[in-house]
């Protein structure tokens, strides 16, 4: 990952005619090489952004660089592939053709066609017709048109939308490929298992600002649970020697393992205790949010600071989360 | 920008719905240029009563009145079919949501739509030249069955006929193609389109004939200085007996100007529109 940025947003906000606003004073910067995971319920102003990044929409107000350049100039144009919303082809034109229209406005030779059209494994149907196609082919397509000018930006919003398991596997193992080969990718998804495996960060949006950045484990950990796990034998025992300890709110014993409400940085007090009273302890670890969990509850946070009228609340009630590069 | 050009081309060559347009309008120039025209004779020609209407109408349908015959077809009834093909050209790219992609690629946005303006420029030329030959081909044949002489019509005035029709189609399919990037739809453009040129022009040319400050207006419409062309290159008015559009006219300079005028603000504004908009 270089020390560079790809893409740089400072305090951009797009606003529709009518009022609507669907970015909001968002600043990001992803890192040349990295794969950052593009979160956000609906709505929540992913697609208006990646939009903006490649020119397709203008911000209202703000600062957009994308690989040190604004967007939209054919010498940033060169170097991004993108695929925003649902895949948009001709569907007169064969899928080869279609891709062969854009390799012509690219200036990439016709070779390149083929070359994406085997990596995303659809040269079998490639003389169909656009219109003869799944979701899924559809939507390989599209990868295959944003990689075609061998891109060192990737922009790509819900990429596994209509694929099989099997598919959502291999569009899983491209990305992976594509990390490891230096690109850039801005990944958009709901499928947050996927995000979890491809993604090196993560940027959660809603109603258009951003609302936490870190690493998986990052965002998954920020968000304390305030429960610690812990093995122990004899239960019994380990309950009462836990619910003698002051600062122990709770202890329950869930499936021979037990819940006990603290705050996880008395972990290592509570290790000791149990060791020091003859308890064996085969482990200790605080509980954590899945990544699902944490989203839910990041995106939840922020709604509940938008219906609010306390201007403190936000500051206040949001759990803190590592802003990773940013910070 | 002749990347642009190759890339609309390509994808423009592939539209069924171009070479429908194209095919439909030749079908009808034969059909109202020379069937009905040659039906009507038939029909007449029994009667020594109207054996000099008889005449009249078979030398139209013949190779020399095939420049007035010809150019007289384009501005009421080429004219429409023809913003229909500018509308299908760029309204299309809306439809189907291609702009995210074609705009996403590595041209800026006003080479992309100078791409489909040139085409859409060449496709108005194949049809002058594809009437224009259809009708060089039916009226040959019927000079042989009718067993007149051909008598053509001089290469320069034919040359002349072919490049009014070309200027006609294309003021006309530019003002279909800036429509369909104003409205960002094909059909919405395409209704607007018919209803400018066939209903609110000719209602104000009508309305000229009785209301003379409208004149000067009458002269810079679209519809009625391709009739002027038209006029000017020979063909006869509706008043005379002619084709309907065709319009009376003191030469063809002042209804060139304004079809060019008409090409290059439409281009010119379809292309300003589109590129700074948004786009999805």
């Amino acid at each position: 990952m270089g020390d560079r940025f790809a893409i740089e947003l400072h305090d951009v906000t797009k606003r529709y005619p009518g009022g609507v606003t669907a970015v909001d004073r968002l600043d990001l910067r992803v890192r040349e090489g990295e794969v950052l995971g593009f979160l956000g319920p609906n709505g929540a102003g992913k697609t208006t952004t990646m939009r903006m990044l490649v020119g397709l929409v203008r911000p209202s107000s703000g600062r957009i660089r994308v690989l040190g350049q604004p967007p939209g100039t054919p010498s940033q144009l060169a170097r991004v592939g993108a695929l925003i919303e649902s895949p948009a082809f001709y569907p007169h034109l064969s899928g080869r053709d279609n891709l062969r229209l854009a390799a012509r406005y690219s200036g990439v030779p016709d070779s390149a066609v083929e070359r994406v059209l085997t990596e995303v494994r659809l040269s079998d149907r490639a003389d169909s017709p656009y219109r003869t196609y799944s979701l899924g082919m559809k939507q390989r397509l599209g990868v295959a048109a944003a990689l075609l000018k061998e891109p060192s930006l990737l922009i790509l919003d819900e990429p596994t939308n209509g694929l099989d398991p099997a598919g959502v596997s291999e569009m899983r193992e491209l990305l992976r490929a594509l990390g490891k080969r230096g690109h850039t990718v801005l990944l958009s998804s709901h499928v947050l298992a996927e995000v979890e495996q491809v993604c090196d960060r993560i940027a959660v949006i809603d109603a258009g600002r951003l609302v936490a950045e870190g690493t998986p484990d990052e965002l998954r950990g920020a968000l304390g649970t305030g429960v610690l796990l812990i093995d122990a034998e004899p239960v019994d025992q380990a309950i009462a020697c836990l619910r003698e300890h002051d600062q122990v709110r709770a202890v329950e014993a869930v499936d021979g393992q037990l819940r006990v409400t603290a705050d996880p940085a008395l972990a290592a007090v509570l290790n000791r205790r149990l060791v020091t009273a003859g308890i064996d302890v085969r482990e200790l670890r605080p509980l954590r949010h899945s990544l699902e969990e944490a989203f839910l509850e990041l995106t939840a946070a922020e709604r509940s600071d938008a219906d609010s009228a306390d201007p403190t609340a936000e500051a206040t009630d949001r759990p803190e989360v590592t802003t990773g590069v940013n910070a | 920008m002749i990347a642009s050009v190759r890339a609309a081309w390509f994808a423009d060559r592939r539209r069924p719905a171009v070479w429908t347009v194209t095919a439909t309008w030749t079908i009808l120039a034969l059909a109202f240029g020379i069937g009905i025209p040659y039906l009507v004779h038939l029909a007449l020609a029994g009667d020594p009563e109207q054996a000099d209407a008889a005449e009249s109408l078979l030398a139209a349908v013949l190779p020399g009145q095939l420049v007035t015959t010809g150019i007289g077809l384009f501005p009421l009834f080429g004219g429409a079919i023809v913003v229909i093909l500018g509308a299908l050209v760029v309204g299309n790219e809306y439809r189907w949501g291609t702009l995210n992609l074609i705009f996403t690629q590595r041209p800026r946005r006003g080479q992309v739509l100078a791409g489909h303006a040139v085409v859409l420029c060449g496709l108005t030329l194949l049809i002058a030249v594809l009437t224009f030959g259809a009708l060089a081909l039916v009226t040959g044949l019927l000079g042989v069955v009718e067993g007149h002489p051909a008598g053509w019509p001089p290469a320069a005035d034919l040359a002349g006929a072919v490049a009014a029709a070309w200027l006609i189609c294309t003021a006309h399919a530019s003002v279909g193609w800036f429509l369909a990037i104003a409205f960002r739809s094909t059909a919405t453009a395409i209704a607007v389109g018919l209803i400018w040129t066939l209903v609110l022009e000719n209602a104000i040319s009508g309305l000229a004939l009785v209301l003379s400050p409208l004149e000067v207006v009458q002269k810079v419409l679209l519809a009625p200085s391709s009739g002027a062309l038209a006029g000017a290159l020979g063909a006869r008015s509706q008043f005379d007996g002619g084709t309907p559009g065709v319009m009376e006219s003191s030469g063809a300079l002042l209804p060139t100007l304004v079809l060019l005028g008409y090409t290059l603000l439409m281009f010119g504004l379809g292309s300003w529109l589109a590129a700074r908009r948004d786009v999805g």
